[in-house]
């Protein structure tokens, strides 16, 4: 399998109807003061932003949801794909948040939970980027002029933890990427200018996410090992151990 | 993410970076973007394009178990402001066609995940006439889609808590109308709280007509 390093982790909750979120939502899950508050009237949608872990932390509460999403800083002229760090290790600080949060008053009433991961591993280029995917899974074409392939199947299971009608959805959309970074200048005529080399790697995103057909409220003593149970998901797909063919 | 780079389509940016400024360029603006895009040699044709690609959208429109957050498309956001525009002007009678019957469920079919926040900033807004917001209302509970049923029993349920009597009205009746049994809890809940004796009646009116249904 690939070495997999961890682009972003993102913890979604969606809400009882009579959720109220409170607006000290993040000082009571991050402990200080986001950087940054602005409420999109159009939307009905709050989207706070502060430092988090060496990385960025984002919450965005909007009708139906609540999105917590860890993603790493970038700096100009970065050499190597920007991530959080390695997988799984990477995620622990969003998951101990979640699992804080999920184990506290402010917690929702919610009837399904998700965890998304996008994870990356470096590769040479598109055309070996195309020849480990196709270690991994089915239809990876073979032309050498071939580009755009992506690939997203879901394979869901049982929950593990016993709770009658829950399943765990296992999506994955699978895909080579390449990475750009690159400055553009001016206004009137903007000019572009590649800061550094070209990154091609291997890109796998991950939605692992309770069912939405679930009947009632998930049972708030039980919403931590669900967590964990999104988590075993991942790395099910990230470890190689089921088979998305 | 930028994967159909080959695609015509309007494409979402990974860009998500604020405006830096790059004293050493001597240029009046810079800004950094990091763009993940596809292996090909065209990537860079679309780097500033803002919005999900036609094929994401229609992959992910239709895909029950991802839960990525959605945004509305500009045009879909601009027939949103339409409708709401042209129901300002129509009369609403119950019955009686409207902008709002006539163009609410497609335009909550095409989408309905990226389309819930403006719904509900909408009935929320004290700018939109509340007979207009209970016309959304109830058009909601009419509309026959079983992908989309949990959403809209969510903005029903949730628009029970609204300052307006019009607007708990509306949703009392798109609820009747949406037929599901599971609403039951949240207009017994509502009905504790209603101040109004006429549509606490109607709150109970619907929670007997739902509790028919699964005798």
């Amino acid at each position: 399998m690939p070495e997999w390093g961890i682009d972003s982790v993102r913890f979604s909750v969606f809400t009882d109807p009579n959720f109220v979120v409170p607006p000290t939502l993040w000082r009571d899950c991050v402990g200080d003061e986001p950087e940054t508050s602005t409420y999109q009237r159009a939307n009905a949608t709050k989207v706070e932003v502060g430092p988090f872990a060496e990385g960025r932390l984002t919450l965005q509460v909007q009708p139906m949801r609540v999105d917590w999403v860890h993603e790493p800083l970038v700096s100009l002229g970065q050499q190597g794909v920007s991530v959080l760090g390695p997988f799984p290790d990477a995620a622990d600080p969003l998951l101990d948040l979640s699992r804080r949060w999920a184990s506290s008053n402010s917690f929702p009433g919610t009837p399904r939970i998700a965890l998304g991961l996008v994870v990356s591993s470096s590769t040479t280029d598109r055309a070996s980027g195309y020849r480990e995917l196709a270690n991994l899974i089915e239809g990876v074409p073979t032309n050498p002029e071939a580009s755009d392939f992506m690939y997203q199947v879901n394979i869901p299971r049982t929950a593990h933890v016993d709770i009658a009608g829950l399943k765990v959805n296992r999506l994955s959309k699978w895909g080579v990427a390449l990475i750009r970074q690159f400055v553009v200048a001016g206004t009137a005529a903007p000019t572009t200018q590649v800061v550094a080399p070209d990154i091609h790697c291997l890109r796998l995103e991950l939605d692992i996410n309770t069912n939405p057909d679930f009947e009632g409220l998930l049972p708030r003593r039980r919403v931590t090992a669900i967590i964990d149970d999104l988590f075993d998901g991942a790395k099910e797909i990230c470890e190689g151990r089921i088979n998305v063919r | 993410m930028n994967e159909e780079s080959n695609s015509t389509a309007i494409g979402h940016s990974f860009s998500d970076k604020e405006p830096l400024e790059l004293t050493g360029l001597r240029r009046s603006a810079a800004v950094l973007a990091l763009h993940i895009l596809a292996a090909t040699t065209r990537g860079t044709q679309r780097c500033f394009y803002r919005e999900d690609t036609a094929g994401t959208q229609i992959i992910e429109a239709h895909s029950e178990s991802s839960t990525q957050p959605r945004k509305a498309s500009p045009e879909l956001q601009a027939r949103l402001d339409a409708m709401l525009e042209a129901a300002r002007r129509d009369i609403i009678e119950d019955g009686m066609r409207n902008a709002i019957t006539d163009q609410l469920p497609e335009l909550f079919l095409r989408d309905f995940n990226a389309i819930i926040p403006g719904l509900k900033a909408l009935i929320d807004n004290e700018r939109t006439p509340p007979i207009v917001a209970a016309e959304l209302l109830k058009e909601l509970g009419q509309i026959r889609d079983a992908t989309s049923h949990n959403s809209r029993r969510w903005l029903l349920a949730s628009a029970l808590n609204m300052a307006s009597p019009f607007v708990r009205d509306g949703a009392a009746l798109g609820l009747a109308r949406l037929a599901d049994p599971a609403a039951i809890d949240y207009l017994r809940s509502a009905i504790a709280k209603e101040p109004n004796a006429e549509i606490r009646a109607d709150l109970q009116l619907v929670v007997d007509e739902l509790a028919e249904e699964v005798r």
